[in-house]
């Protein structure tokens, strides 16, 4: 039926009648800027009806042949809105005058494999993050750049180290056991978000890869060289991205070369990383310290005489003492640009060297950039792009691990009274003799000095479009166009226990049999995608409408390797990991082929009023259980633009998008696998897995509708935007607990349904424009969604999928599928009033109420003033690190009075004996709400007369920056900051398990053009 | 017009060229497949050594779980008293948790059930010529034969479900403990066939050294006809009666059954293997692998004495006392014990699938219960000489079998289910009033959770 309507459209445009021609003659004008009269470079003249246009040259003026008669002239340019102006058949000249696009009203939004439409005319939900709002305030990775400007998305680091390390979730949780990360494509070219799992479990002991705190290759990507990004959000990019959509679509535009003269600029940063928020801990008597239960080994006790001799209160702040570094943290960047009517360049270099707050950590990313665009004669235009980026990190070591060897675990069992940062005579440092004495516990200042956690990655993007205007008359424009790229990184790791570290000595849970131990691995990947389409525009002589047809080809592949050597037992001077006393090896690679065909129809209509639009998209994968089946992805969209209708309200848009998309399965998830089950008699024996993989196992599909209305009112001062949506994720994969008896145990299966809901509204007012010169734009965005497991298909048993990222059981809370609860349901132990305990009573929900994002922007003359502050409400956190204090009787808070001295004499006592062994999870549940001033920035442009007299610089233009990220938390929460999450990026974020603490960074930056 | 439109459709018709050109079909790199196994001369073998592999695997929890619920010893592990708990005092009324420790040794041997259906399914399309092809076939199928045995004698008069489906997340149903049984001899029975069938071909498969004279199809069907005579035996004392027992003597004449004059007579038969080899398993069963494991001091009080007053050279073989007593956890729910097993003189000593031994009691019993005493006495007397160096017996009962049995095979899975069988578990010994004698292993909690239809035993 709807491959009917699409032919039927078809039909019916092929039989408009083209029209003739007619003759020709030149017109002339300049493009300026409304308040200032500034020469306007780069904008685009266009006569609307006809496939002529030209672009302005420095000084704003513009020249191009048009068909004689009256014509209209649009101008556009980036940034400003777009200003129509009628040309009758008499005259030869007209000039613009643009103002600014405050509201972000005016650009392109991304429709299909090669097609845009006009944001006026969008039917979803638009999301743009300009170079701009990115770049103002450095941040360590583009997450963190994202923070609190993207409605309709949760965006969370996940700890403190520098480097990176995020999660961007939009539009809640659409998989349990899939890909739950959006998809990020980089001038057409999918790239890697991958995290490399870096072997440090092995050296730690904690439980698997997302607590080793690797950072996501989202990191590698320089900020400063974009020029956009735009969010599509689920089903919205369904025509594109089919099945790997589900998650949402970061697409990201680099800079581009302007036509003009050779443009430099020049940047230099400098700033520093502070802890943001400091704990302590308790501050110990010698008798408190002497009970302390983590003091009563031999040493420990030895060790409370020692630091009380002689000193009363022997308190170390040890958080200050290990994060406290205020090291410098500098950043250059340096751009150039410029070119002609058929060739424009940019390039640029990038050296950011970040300094983390503990020692041994730090981030460095080196890139260089180039992108080209190149006319070849008269048809054929070609762009290229390229960049080679070098990221490396220290990022120390935190988060959960069975040897106290994360420093917040073990200082949460330390009493901080001995100088454990102190090194003796010899150049060593004290073994800590607490948290159950040496063999239990380690000096984290002696493992943040020697303890290696190296990543560092090298990584080459490169991108082509060729586009080719195959036929081209007043009615009719076909474009061929290719684009490809590839994506090609490899992440080398490199852990180093020394044998000699404490919790690498003989007889600690770590050093039992081996001492000291080396991960050397790598992981490299190889993206590559490439699609041609074709496009035919078709816009009668009446202009009733204009339409779109466009119908091709993708073709994506993906490969990884990732291979590893471990060694235990290290050999003194060798920094191998051969050659240790225990040597074993790994290797896991995948390799996943996608084809997709699309074809779609998008019809703008009714004096560009009315937008219609249909597609399907049709995919095989060699991930699906039948690698030749095609999996179609359809999409539908109207919008519909009313105009000056009613007092004060200019526009108002009334859209709607229905759409599907996929998520596509894990590779080697389709096969039937057999496992090692060891040697006997010198001979390898394979047998059954117990994991049974799914031959038909298919994508996750998610059905979307989605309704927006926007509105600009009083002048086009305010913007409403306002956006429901409904998803229902079906052939949602979940785990299939089998009878034993079958001779496997669990099987990934299609078998459940998810249903998403949410609202997502956002506010843009001009309080203040060009009010005695100041301008004022505030935007406020609210965003509320949940997902809810309606159901498994019979047979399907609540489940777990025992990560420790989902939680660590019942006693702290897990997370639990269960039809009818949230995904982010917080599980865990209920004691009700007759001290009866249920287990696996839900409890919380670690998904916020709601979120809001606060912007204002105010400029004068040559100042600025931009701020972002972030607001989430509700969202329950598993406060682990708080009951490792607890636990430990060392607690930052644990003196305070008790609320009820039955249960515990102090706070802290009263807190874990309430948790009552696990038996009362809610004990440590706590509401993670918090505001955080993101940013902040104050800018001042140098008035051209200093510029001028910057001798020798020949400068053009120079401003300078003060700025400030994640300047303030104000939250309850008993913690560092409820943002972090043990477990890295997962289903729902939840865990504060001894977390490398979060900093806030100042920043100074001089910008200079050339 | 035209043009735009023909170049779009040889454009298409380009771009769909391009697209079938790439095979989707992509192999996994990480693990070998089932499907892969027929296609690798390699994978044959890989597979039939994973049955190997696994019954060893299996075997320790067997043997060991048999061990503590017949009281041959007890598991006293420092840092965790369910060894204790769960096994000798269970839930209340003799009954053992579903999901405690004791409720194990469960999805190992349908996992090896499973193997064994691989590696006919791959046999069929590989390479392999008919005769091997029927001697792959008599392999994998006394394995699983053997591994339904394992599983039926742990769960009882519960039943277990007998069929491996093809498609896995299809339910076998339970079924009771005689038709289970009635249908493991079947299962034994085709591959006997099919050892009949290869003729005199070598299994074709290279076995370990446990295998050593067991490794052509005519030796490895006299190690089939072993465990069928065992498992007739077994069915013999329940259901089937002597029909079984008359069919377990005819499946022992065509057994490596042999009159014995050594100890090594005795022990022939078939072993699992044990390496320190990086990869490779210890016997957990010996006490250099596990002193956790340690013997119950009735096997001191019980022996019978030597005609020269010493005990069963047996109990000397397999029992001494520990160098200190060895404190039980939790230590109130359980007695002190002094006893050390040293069935296994070191950490890599083979353990016994089955071994001549055991087949001359299993003689002995089908005959003595079929009333052919005299035959019955001379294969008793034969292991009570050879093996114990006892003086000979005149008549013989029930109980003087199942004292041969209790000590000739310690530690080899039998006890237990002997007491069993013959109505006699209250007879085995209980150290504390708070002791019971399990009579089945429950079927775990995971099992019942996601039966469609609940087996009596859930």
């Amino acid at each position: 039926m709807r491959r009917f309507i699409l032919g039927a459209l078809s039909c019916a445009v092929l039989a408009v009648p083209a029209l003739a021609h007619a003759q020709s003659r030149e017109v002339t004008g300049r493009v300026t800027i409304a308040a200032s009269g500034t020469p306007l470079q780069d904008a685009t003249v266009t006569v609307i009806g006809q496939a002529v246009g030209a672009r302005t040259n420095e000084r704003g003026e513009y020249r191009m042949r048009v068909n004689g008669g009256d014509v209209q002239l649009l101008a556009r340019a980036l940034g400003y809105k777009r200003q129509e102006r009628r040309v009758p058949a008499s005259s030869q000249s007209a000039n613009f005058s643009m103002d600014k696009d405050v509201l972000q009203l005016e650009g392109v939004t991304v429709t299909g494999a090669a097609t845009t439409v006009e944001r006026r005319n969008a039917a979803t939900a638009t999301v743009n993050v300009s170079a701009e709002e990115l770049t103002r305030v450095p941040a360590p990775s583009l997450e963190s750049a994202m923070q609190g400007k993207v409605v309709g998305a949760q965006i969370s680091m996940n700890n403190g180290a520098p480097g990176g390390g995020g999660q961007v979730q939009i539009r809640g949780a659409s998989s349990l056991l899939g890909r739950i990360d959006p998809l990020y494509v980089v001038d057409g070219v999918i790239i890697s978000n991958a995290v490399r799992a870096s072997g440090q479990t092995t050296l730690t002991g904690s439980l698997n890869a997302g607590e080793e705190n690797g950072t996501n290759r989202l990191a590698d990507i320089n900020p400063n060289d974009i020029d956009n990004i735009e969010v599509l959000k689920g089903a919205a990019a369904s025509a594109i991205y089919g099945s790997q959509a589900t998650n949402g679509v970061v697409v990201i535009t680099t800079k581009r070369g302007r036509i003009g003269g050779n443009k430099i600029t020049a940047t230099q940063r400098v700033g520093v990383n502070q802890l943001i928020r400091k704990l302590g801990s308790r501050h110990f008597t010698l008798d408190a310290a002497l009970a302390n239960g983590q003091a009563q080994s031999a040493e420990g006790q030895a060790g409370v005489k020692a630091a009380f001799a002689g000193n009363p209160s022997p308190y170390q702040d040890y958080q200050q003492q290990l994060f406290g570094e205020t090291r410098p943290t500098v950043e250059t960047i340096l751009g150039v640009s410029g070119g002609s009517e058929s060739t424009r360049y940019y390039l640029s270099g990038d050296d950011k060297q970040e300094k983390g707050i503990a020692r041994n950590t730090s981030a460095r990313r080196q890139s260089m950039r180039f992108n080209l665009d190149q006319t070849l004669g008269s048809r054929l235009t070609a762009a290229l792009g390229g960049t080679i980026i070098r990221s490396f990190s220290q990022r120390g070591l935190s988060n959960n691990d069975n040897a106290n060897s994360s420093p917040l675990y073990a200082f949460a069992y330390t009493p901080a009274i001995l100088p454990l940062g102190t090194k003796d005579s010899t150049g060593t440092y004290p073994l800590n003799p607490f948290c159950g004495g040496y063999k239990t516990c380690s000096n984290p200042f002696d493992t943040y000095e020697r303890f290696v956690n190296n990543e560092d990655v090298y990584r080459q993007i490169a991108n082509a479009r060729v586009n080719y205007s195959l036929f081209n008359n007043s009615n009719n424009d076909v474009q061929l166009s290719f684009v490809g790229g590839a994506d090609r990184y490899s992440n080398e790791g490199y852990e180093f226990a020394p044998a000699d570290l404490q919790f690498q000595r003989p007889g600690t849970d770590r050093g039992a049999s081996f001492q000291g131990g080396v991960v050397q691995g790598n992981g490299t990947g190889l993206l590559t995608n490439s699609a041609l389409s074709a496009v035919w525009t078709f816009t009668p002589t009446s202009r009733f409408l204009s339409a779109t047809t466009s119908a091709g080809f993708q073709a994506e592949d993906s490969q990884g390797n990732d291979y590893s050597i471990t060694g235990r037992g290290t050999v003194p001077t060798l920094a191998n990991a051969s050659g240790n006393t225990n040597t074993t090896v790994g290797q896991n690679r995948a390799f996943v082929r996608n084809r997709a065909y699309y074809v779609q129809e998008q019809i703008v209509a009714l004096d560009d009023k009315l937008l219609i639009s249909g597609a399907v998209r049709g995919e095989r994968s060699s991930v699906n259980g039948d690698v030749d089946k095609l999996y179609t992805f359809p999409r539908g969209q109207i919008s519909y633009r009313i105009t000056d209708l009613i007092p004060y309200v200019s526009e108002l848009k009334l859209r709607a998008n229905l759409g599907e998309s996929g998520n596509r399965p894990d590779y080697g998830a389709r096969f039937i696998t057999l496992t090692n089950a060891g040697l006997i008699g010198g001979q390898t024996g394979l047998i059954q897995a117990a994991t049974l993989g799914n031959p038909e196992i298919r994508p996750e599909r998610m059905h979307e509708f989605e309704y927006g209305l926007d509105a600009s009112l009083f002048s086009e001062r305010v913007r409403f935007e306002g956006t429901v949506y409904d998803r229902r994720i079906k052939d949602l994969l979940v785990r299939a607990q089998l009878a034993q008896s079958t001779g496997v145990n669990v099987q990934n299966i299609n078998g459940g349904t998810m249903q998403s809901k949410g609202v997502e509204l956002g506010l843009t007012f001009v309080p203040l424009e060009s009010t005695r010169g100041l301008n004022w734009t505030a935007r406020t965005t609210w965003y509320q969604g949940t997902t809810k497991i309606l159901e498994f298909i019979p047979g399907i048993k609540p489940f777990t999928t025992g990560t420790a990222a989902g939680g660590f059981g019942n006693a702290y809370g897990r997370l639990r599928y269960a039809p009818g609860y949230a995904v982010s349901t917080i599980w865990g132990n209920f004691t009700d009033a007759d001290g009866k305990v249920t287990p696996d009573t839900p409890m919380a929900d670690a998904n916020p109420r709601y979120q809001m994002g606060f912007s204002n922007d105010f400029r004068w003359g040559n100042w600025s003033l931009n701020s972002v502050i972030d607001y989430r409400h509700g969202g329950t956190v598993s406060n682990m690190t708080l009951s490792l204090f607890d636990e430990g009787e060392n607690t930052w808070d644990y003196d305070k009075p008790s609320p009820d001295t039955k249960v515990g004499a102090t706070l802290g006592e009263y807190r874990y004996n309430s948790w009552n062994g696990g038996n009362n999870t809610l004990a440590y549940l706590e509401d993670g709400s918090f505001t955080k001033i993101r940013e902040l920035t104050v800018g001042y442009d140098l008035p051209t007369s200093v510029v001028n007299a910057m001798h020798g610089l020949n400068a053009k233009s120079a401003r300078v920056n003060l700025s400030g990220r994640n300047l303030f938390i104000i939250s309850g929460y008993n913690g560092f900051d409820s943002e972090v999450n043990n477990g890295g990026n997962f289903v729902a974020r939840f865990v504060d398990l001894a977390p490398f603490p979060p900093s806030r960074s100042f920043f100074l930056s001089v910008d200079v053009g050339f | 017009m035209r043009l735009s439109l023909r170049a779009m459709l040889v454009g298409t018709a380009a771009l769909s060229i391009a697209a079938c050109q790439n095979d989707l079909a992509l192999p996994n790199y990480n693990s070998a497949t089932v499907e892969g196994l027929a296609k690798d001369p390699a994978g044959l073998q890989l597979a039939a050594t994973g049955i190997l592999v696994s019954e060893r695997n299996n075997y320790f929890g067997y043997a060991r779980d048999i061990a503590l619920f017949g009281r041959e010893g007890y598991y006293y592990f420092a840092t965790d008293g369910r060894f204790v708990t769960d096994y000798l005092i269970g839930i209340g009324g003799g009954a053992l948790s579903s999901t405690g420790f004791a409720s194990g040794n469960w999805f190992g041997y349908f996992r090896n059930m499973r193997n064994a259906v691989n590696l006919v399914n791959a046999v069929g399309t590989s390479g392999l010529s008919t005769q091997q092809k029927a001697a792959a076939r008599g392999f994998a199928n006394t394995f699983r034969g053997l591994d339904m045995y394992y599983a039926l004698t742990l769960r009882d008069s519960l039943g277990i479900p007998v069929e491996i489906l093809a498609n896995p997340s299809d339910q076998s149903p339970f079924v009771s403990r005689n038709v289970a049984y009635t249908r493991i001899s079947a299962v034994l029975d085709s591959a006997r066939d099919d050892l009949a069938a290869a003729g005199a071909v070598a299994i074709p498969f290279t076995l370990h050294a446990g295998f050593a004279g067991f490794t052509t199809a005519p030796a490895f069907l006299q190690f089939n006809r072993g465990i069928a005579a065992r498992v007739l035996a077994m069915r013999g004392s329940l259901e089937c009666g002597n029909t079984c027992y008359t069919q377990a003597l005819t499946a022992l004449t065509a057994s490596f059954i042999a009159t014995p004059s050594s100890l090594a007579d005795l022990n022939r038969g078939v072993y699992n293997v044990y390496s320190s080899s990086p990869g490779d398993a210890l016997n957990s069963l010996s006490t250099a692998a596990d002193p956790n494991l340690v013997a119950h001091a009735s096997f001191v009080t019980d022996a019978q004495k030597k005609p020269d007053g010493t005990a069963d050279a047996r109990l000397v073989r397999k029992i001494a006392p520990l160098a200190a007593p060895r404190s039980g956890n939790p230590a109130k729910s359980s007695i002190p014990a002094t006893q050390a097993f040293i069935v296994y003189a070191s950490n890599t000593t083979p353990t016994t699938i089955i071994r001549n031994e055991e087949l001359l009691l299993i003689r002995a019993e089908a005959n003595l219960r079929l009333g052919n005493v005299p035959a019955a006495l001379t294969d008793l007397n034969a292991v009570r000489a050879v093996s114990g160096g006892l003086a000979p017996l005149a008549a013989a009962t029930i109980d003087d079998l199942l004292y041969e049995r209790r000590y000739s095979l310690i530690l080899e899975g039998m006890r237990w289910i002997d007491a069993r069988r013959f109505g006699k578990l209250g007879t085995l010994p209980l150290d504390l009033p708070t002791h019971v004698v399990a009579r089945v292993v429950p079927i775990p909690k995971a099992e019942c959770d996601v039966r469609d239809v609940k087996p009596t035993g859930c």
